[in-house]
Order: C-alpha cells, then sequence, then structure tokens
C-alpha cells in the first residue's frame, strides 16, 4: 500500500521540470524552418536571426533590463497581494453561513468586469503609475484564488470546524490548520492566476505606457520596428515560461504533502 | 477482556461507581436546513453510565449525528444536557469525537504522528505529548506508520488514526458517529474488535452511533433506539452479553440473536409506524 503510494509520487517528480522544455522542440523547428525560409526584408514575418539582434540591440541601449525588472515587479507584487488577499477573503466569505446570498452578486459583476475597462478609471483615482497598475493586476487576477479558496472552505468546513472546536484549538493553531487545509486550493488558483496576471500586467503597461515589457513592445510597433516587435514577443514569451515554471515548483511540494485529491 | 469488568477502578474519572456520564432531560435540538427551521430531535430523556458503552441506532437521517453533536457541545439545544454533573454550554471538555468522514477529519498535510498529536500539543509538555501519542498509536496498531501521511493509509487505518487522536486527548467520553459506516464488511469487524479492545485499555465511557443493528447490538452494553421526525427514543435495551466478546461466538449465541432479532422488530415497528405518519 505504501509502496505504491510512493511510486506514484516518485512518478509525478520526474519530468514536472522538464516537460515544458521538452515541448518546446516543435517551436525550436518551426523557428528554424522560418529562419531558413524566411525573407530578411519581410515587413511581417522577419527571420528569427534578426529578432535575435533586435533584442541585442534594446539591451544595449540599457531599456531591456529594466524593463523586464519593473513588469516582473508589477507580477510577482500583484501575485503576492492577490493571494493574501483572495484567500483571506475566499476563507472569510466561505466559512459564514450567509457569505453566499451576501456577496455572490457582488463577485460575480466584479469578477465578470473586463480588466482592460477598470484602466480608465483606475488612472483616473490614481494616476498612470506603477502603483495603478498594480491594483488593476490586482484586481484581474484575485478571482481564481478567492472563489476557489472559498469553494474548499465550505466543502470542508463542517467537519474541519467539529473537528477544530472538538480537539480544542484556538488562536494561531486554528488557523494554521484552516490555511493548512485550503493551501492546495489556494495554490491551485495562483496557477491560475499567474499568467493571467502577466497578461494583465503588459496590458496595462500597453495602455498607460509605464516603463515595461508593454511599453517597449508597443513603441516597437509603432515605430514599425517588426523585428524588436517579435523578438519582446519571445522574450514575453521565455518570462511567462519562467513564471510557469516557479509556480510549479513551489505548488508542487506542498500538493504532494497533501496527497492526490479526494 | 476480563480489564473491563465493571468492578474496575474508575480510571483518573472524578466520578465513583455507577454514577453517570451524561444525564440527558426533555433535549430538543431545531436546525436550520434550508432556511427553515426544522425540530431534528424532541424531548430526548437517557442517561450514559459512566464506564458504559451506550450504542444508539435509527435509520438514517433520523438524527443520530445531531444527538452526538449536541452532546459534544458543537450545537445550541434546549432542555438539558448535564456532563458529569455540569450543564453543557460549549464544547465539552473531556468529550473526543470520532467522525464518519475520515478523509476530512484528518489532516492531510500532517504526518500520522502529528494528527494524533493534535489534540494535545500545546496543551501539555513536549514529552508528555510525545508519550500519549506513541502509548495511543500502540493501542491501535499504528506505531509503524507514524510518519506516514493518512492519505498514504487504506480506510480502515485512517479510521484508526482518528481513534488514536481522541485517545491521545485521554478523554472521559468518546462519541463515535458512524464510525464504520463507509469501511468494507471485513474491515468493519475487525475495527470493531479492536474498539472492544482499545476501550478494555482506556476504561473510556462510549456512545456509538450506528445504523446497524449487529454493530450496535455487538458493541453496546446497553442501546438506545432513535427514530421518528422530529426524533423521539423509541426504545430502550439492555445487552446482557458478556464481555468476553468475538465476532464468532457471540454472534452466534442464542442471546445475541435473541437481542437482534427484538432491535430488528422493534425496528421494523417504529419505522412502520414513522412512514405511515409521513
Amino acid at each position: 500500500m505504501r509502496k505504491v503510494a510512493r511510486m506514484t509520487i516518485s512518478r509525478r517528480d520526474d519530468g514536472k521540470g522538464v516537460a515544458p522544455l521538452r515541448g518546446l522542440v516543435p517551436l525550436v523547428i518551426l523557428l528554424a524552418i522560418w529562419q531558413l525560409f524566411g525573407s530578411t526584408h519581410s515587413v511581417f514575418f522577419p527571420r528569427p536571426s534578426l529578432w535575435w539582434d533586435a533584442v541585442v540591440k534594446i539591451e544595449r541601449s540599457g531599456t531591456l533590463w529594466p524593463s523586464l525588472v519593473a513588469t516582473s515587479e508589477t507580477f510577482i507584487e500583484a501575485i503576492i497581494v492577490a493571494t493574501l488577499i483572495g484567500a483571506v477573503l475566499g476563507i472569510a466569505i466561505g466559512s459564514v453561513k450567509w457569505g453566499d446570498s451576501a456577496f455572490n452578486p457582488v463577485l460575480d459583476f466584479l469578477r465578470n468586469l473586463p480588466a482592460a475597462a477598470v484602466v480608465p478609471a483606475a488612472a483616473i483615482i490614481l494616476g498612470t503609475n506603477s502603483k495603478m497598475a498594480l491594483v488593476i493586476v490586482v484586481f484581474s487576477c484575485i478571482w481564481p484564488i478567492l472563489l476557489n479558496t472559498r469553494a474548499e472552505i465550505r466543502r470542508v468546513s463542517v467537519v474541519l470546524s467539529n473537528v477544530i472546536t472538538n480537539v480544542g484549538l484556538r488562536g494561531f493553531r486554528k488557523q494554521s490548520v484552516i490555511v493548512g487545509s485550503v493551501l492546495p486550493s489556494v495554490l491551485l488558483g495562483v496557477r491560475v492566476a499567474a499568467p493571467l496576471a502577466l497578461i494583465v500586467t503588459i496590458l496595462a503597461e500597453f495602455i498607460t505606457n509605464i516603463s515595461g515589457l508593454g511599453s517597449l513592445l508597443v513603441s516597437a510597433q509603432q515605430n514599425f520596428d517588426s523585428p524588436e516587435v517579435y523578438g519582446l514577443l519571445v522574450v514575453a514569451g521565455l518570462l511567462a515560461l519562467f513564471v510557469n515554471i516557479v509556480v510549479s515548483l513551489v505548488e508542487a511540494p506542498i500538493v504532494r504533502r497533501h496527497g492526490p485529491s479526494v | 477482556m476480563g480489564e473491563r469488568s465493571r468492578n474496575d477502578p474508575v480510571n483518573g474519572s472524578l466520578l465513583g461507581q455507577g454514577d453517570s456520564v451524561f444525564e440527558v432531560e426533555d433535549l430538543t435540538v431545531s436546525l436550520q436546513t434550508g432556511g427553515v427551521d426544522r425540530t431534528i430531535l424532541s424531548s430526548l430523556s437517557f442517561t450514559v453510565a459512566n464506564n458504559e458503552f451506550l450504542s444508539v441506532v435509527g435509520p438514517s437521517g433520523t438524527g443520530k449525528t445531531t444527538l452526538l453533536r449536541a452532546m459534544a457541545g458543537l450545537i445550541p439545544y434546549s432542555g438539558s444536557i448535564k456532563f458529569r454533573g455540569s450543564q453543557l454550554s460549549g464544547p465539552a471538555e473531556g468529550v473526543a469525537l470520532v467522525f464518519q468522514d475520515y478523509v476530512n477529519s484528518l489532516l492531510r498535510w500532517r504526518t500520522v504522528g502529528r494528527n494524533v498529536s493534535l489534540g494535545v500539543e500545546g496543551k501539555l509538555p513536549r514529552d508528555e505529548c510525545d508519550q500519549r501519542v506513541t502509548e495511543a498509536l500502540e493501542v491501535v496498531g499504528l506505531s509503524k506508520f507514524k510518519d506516514s501521511y493518512p492519505w498514504e493509509l487504506s480506510g480502515g487505518m485512517q479510521q484508526r488514526v482518528q481513534i488514536a487522536r481522541a485517545l491521545a486527548m485521554n478523554p472521559q467520553v468518546l462519541l463515535f458517529d458512524e464510525p464504520f459506516g463507509s469501511l468494507d464488511a471485513m474491515t468493519r469487524e475487525s475495527l470493531q474488535d479492536e474498539l472492544l479492545r482499545v476501550r478494555a485499555h482506556y476504561q473510556t465511557t462510549c456512545v456509538f452511533i450506528t445504523h446497524d443493528i449487529d454493530e450496535a447490538v455487538y458493541l453496546g452494553d446497553r442501546l438506545v433506539l432513535l427514530a421518528g421526525s422530529p426524533a423521539t427514543i423509541k426504545y430502550q435495551l439492555d445487552i446482557p452479553l458478556s464481555d468476553e466478546r468475538n465476532q464468532i461466538n457471540t454472534k452466534e449465541s442464542n442471546e445475541f440473536l435473541r437481542l437482534r432479532r427484538e432491535v430488528h422488530g422493534e425496528m421494523r415497528r417504529v419505522h412502520g409506524t414513522n412512514q405511515d405518519e409521513v
């Protein structure tokens, strides 16, 4: 019995970090074909080698790294804030009986509000700065975390609260048991929220032109510098891939400790 | 099983022989289900004697679990529940619950040992806590699995972890809410025997809820039949089986068969009238 369980775990361990990289092979082949048969002078489809030159050029000009850092900063801060607020609100709304009837309409309204539509209002209130970008990103990526946490706490709350009361847990111990039991669901929410947060971060940079990957992309496009556009696209893609790997690495050991889902 | 004799000195309890641990009088519980107030239990009166094993049987959905939750001080009630002489007005210290839903009542991210220590950690000195855990795991036969996670164990073993968690708290009363209801027949039988053994070891008062009449008769010293909507006590029965019980001899004995037939008959009778009422 135990051996079987251990085996499944170790099988899950293999390849979890490697799989996304291996999966990139078709993309690499496509780029190789593009490189071989593409045209140097095409405005629409410049060769991949030109993309590389374009990215190197941006790097030399000294704007690439600060932009990447700015985008990552907004993104990481947003994920952390969204996780904290989402988990706390999810637990709070999920554990009270009247939580659903009181908050459902509001939550449904807010979570269906397109992030792009919120940008102008946020710009009026906060101005076009990175704080405003942070608010927009948190606002749009908090929902998977909040709703997932709420669903989980509602699923376990009756039995769990009976257990907590019966064994006499109070204060910090009680809170840590509650957080522990929803942790996998919170992390699943983060997994869904992370790519969303990156999208909205770049979107916010598009619209407001605050420095970051998004504003670099917009200015490249406005200058009709298509190799640069493609090059930055690849950079954005790599950032997303990196984010996904980091999230998996953080999530895997915690989810493994909780065992296969019920 | 000889240790289970009722003349044994009481372990750690302040009560003398023959005193009641629980005195329930005119207990009525109403709960909100789907926005409607529904009376689940209606004026129940019974006692649980010290060191007694009381089986509570009844059809599913009668409110047996509600009764247990009231006795554990988890839900509001009207009437009177006296636990060791004083009125119960909140979670009772010294009452440990064992739930049917072992999957959700064990903490999946804690090892078996850390699950068992849940009720004592931070309340007792570290070494005493460890000692309680070791003893409880030994009693339920899971010493080897202290560092496993609950989800690595079978259902029966997980239920034993839950029993160990309750035992580690050194309770005066163990309340069981259909603990073996979701286990297969073979596991259930071996856990029934294990429970009798554990109880003999700890000399704990037990209230055991089940809808399985055989189980109720096999385990109990006394039996209470709960039925109706709202539920009332329809029938009480002493079970004068010897303390030495085993699956084959006890269940084949004439006494067991007689008791079993009687409870079945009673159940059919009340359940029949119950259906007529509805």
